[in-house]
């Protein structure tokens, strides 16, 4: 695409947006510019051949084989740790922590996590999932599929624990 | 059914992750790619490096079997990669509150970490001169590099510390595969008691398994005094002479066929010290790392330069000695007497204002409470010979006095 200099000025238009890709994928911040960090280092070693219409797909591509490898590392975190290590400036507000999306994201397996980053967040087709996330158009279909299954049970066990632990507002 | 579910799924995601603010400061985003261009570097050299290594392992190999040179097995130690998988050690590691506590303090201090803190040493050092409880806490930076802080109570004098007045003493950054780290305190802080001499206090933590290390001080004398450290549980403190610090001292790690080496931290209110790497190229020096115009590079020898031009993480590298009168004090080592150095038919030559320098004496650079070799005199009288070869130098320290 370019040398050096064109490189830096893609990551400060574009550090802000990938680092909110990463942030949905880890879940925690750090983790997030851990990963960004180590994806740009791989982006600046084939800067030159990446296509110039292409590089925020390029760049997110490798964040994610980033967070794969990265996942594959970590151990399991519960909810509840999650969610005490959410650190980011805005959070929704219909929400508590619990049940903040990013800490329900963190309860799917990785590459149904970014499957589902990919089509609701990124709102791209199931075609350009697939070749973002280097798998088939079916594969795609059926992670997405499993990741919404697991965050709507996920919500609605939540919800079925605030009902018994305050039943008052069963009335309301 | 399941259809309108999933609908209201999507869009309840759509809504809240809608919500989520991602915001960087500018400055957040000039480290990231200072850090970015700084790791790609290293990789080139890496790369160079592991050819070369290659090339002298493959010669070595070849050498050995002509010669039918054999070696008995030495007990070998396997370094770990990163400190952070060292464990927790020392006989305060399991007091839970004392490490919490440790990792508060330097959370709130002027340099807290950003990510998920390490605790490798909790213990307390006792000497009838100086004993305190060191906490020792590491934070990964990124998958080369890790942030080190060493929490600790005052010096105390009676062998008393007070494990609940903790304080960060000394701060750095270290590379993985390091074999030790420790910090170096080159005068005492004002709550520590004062030790005899006048010294400092350094203490080290190495590897799992190492309980033989040695530190070594280009000040005290033109030879490098080494002096060997017992660490029974792997750590250790000691206390040192006047003078000697972190810009002027390395610990060395036995194993191999050349020691290993690493930097020592320098106290949270002396000079500054981070490594650096340096690399030859054409007729310029490189200088890699946390740089800028007019930063001092040393080695724990002596002076290798000071940084010229720096254009993003990179700075030139300044060698000629005389332009070390910009940054300090230029002067004999034992008798003090100032002296002026000039450039020359390529070499260094000194004039002194006073007093009688002879052939190997020293001649130092002194910055405030920053002591550290610049040379010493040659055997014509004349000239100054350099301690520290620019061209050779790879890894080095970057001081900015405070």
């Amino acid at each position: 695409m370019g040398d050096e200099l064109d490189f830096d000025g893609f990551v400060r238009e574009r550090y802000d947006q990938l680092l909110r890709y990463a942030v949905m994928l880890t879940g925690r911040r750090w983790d997030a510019e851990e990963i960004l960090q180590e994806a740009l280092v791989r982006c600046l070693r084939r800067w030159r051949k990446v296509p110039a219409d292409n590089a925020v797909a390029y760049a997110r591509k490798a964040v994610y084989h980033e967070f794969l490898r990265s996942a594959k590392r970590k151990t399991v975190v519960t909810l509840d740790e999650i969610a005490d290590q959410l650190d980011l400036e805005d959070f929704s507000g219909a929400v508590v922590a619990r049940e903040h999306v990013l800490a329900v994201l963190q309860t799917l397996p990785p590459r149904q996590r970014a499957a589902v980053v990919a089509r609701i967040v990124l709102d791209l087709t199931e075609a350009q999932a697939a070749v973002e996330l280097g798998c088939s158009v079916g594969t795609v279909k059926s992670l997405t599929s499993r990741g919404l299954a697991k965050v709507r049970q996920t919500w609605k066990a939540g919800e079925a624990a605030d009902a018994v632990a305050t039943p008052g507002r069963r009335g309301a | 059914m399941i259809a309108d579910e999933q609908d209201r799924t999507v869009t309840r995601l759509r809504h809240e992750l809608g919500a989520v603010g991602v915001r960087s400061h500018a400055d957040q985003v000039d480290r990231v790619l200072r850090r970015v261009h700084t790791r790609r570097r290293e990789q080139r050299q890496h790369r160079i490096q592991m050819a070369t290594a290659l090339a002298v392992v493959l010669i070595a190999v070849a050498g050995a079997f002509v010669v039918g040179w054999r070696q008995s097995e030495q007990d070998q130690i396997t370094a770990t990669e990163h400190v952070v998988d060292w464990g927790l050690r020392g006989d305060l590691a399991g007091n839970a509150e004392v490490v919490r506590h440790a990792e508060t303090v330097w959370r709130s201090g002027p340099t807290p970490p950003t990510g998920r803190v390490y605790p490798v040493y909790a213990g307390r050092h006792i000497e009838r001169s100086a004993s305190l409880v060191v906490v020792a806490l590491v934070t990964p930076v990124d998958r080369m590099h890790s942030r080190v802080a060493f929490v600790t109570s005052p010096i105390s004098d009676n062998q008393t510390p007070d494990v609940k007045s903790l304080s960060v003493r000394a701060t750095t950054v270290i590379g993985a595969g390091q074999r030790a780290i420790g910090f170096l305190n080159a005068r005492t802080n004002p709550r520590d008691a004062r030790l005899r001499g006048g010294g400092g206090l350094g203490f080290i933590l190495a590897e799992p398994g190492v309980t033989d290390v040695t530190y070594r001080s280009s000040l005290v004398d033109a030879q490098l005094v080494e002096t060997p450290v017992r660490l029974p549980d792997g750590a250790g403190g000691f206390v040192t002479q006047q003078g000697v610090a972190a810009w002027n001292s390395i610990i060395e790690i036995p194993g191999g066929p050349t020691p290993a080496t690493a930097n020592f931290a320098a106290g949270i209110s002396e000079a500054s010290v981070v490594p650096v790497t340096l690399a030859a190229t054409g007729t310029e020096i490189k200088v890699t790392g946390d740089v800028r115009d007019g930063d001092l590079i040393v080695t724990a020898n002596g002076v290798v330069g000071l940084v010229g031009v720096v254009t993003g993480s990179d700075g030139t590298l300044e060698t000629r000695l005389s332009e070390l009168r910009r940054f300090g004090e230029v002067e004999t080592a034992i008798t003090k007497h100032p002296v002026r150095l000039s450039e020359r038919d390529g070499g260094t030559y000194f004039e002194a204002e006073r007093g009688e320098i002879r052939a190997g004496n020293r001649i130092v650079l002194v910055v405030g409470d920053v002591t550290i070799n610049i040379g010493k005199v040659a055997e014509d009288g004349a000239r100054v010979e350099r301690l520290v070869d620019p061209t050779t130098t790879t890894v080095a320290m970057r001081v900015r006095p405070s």
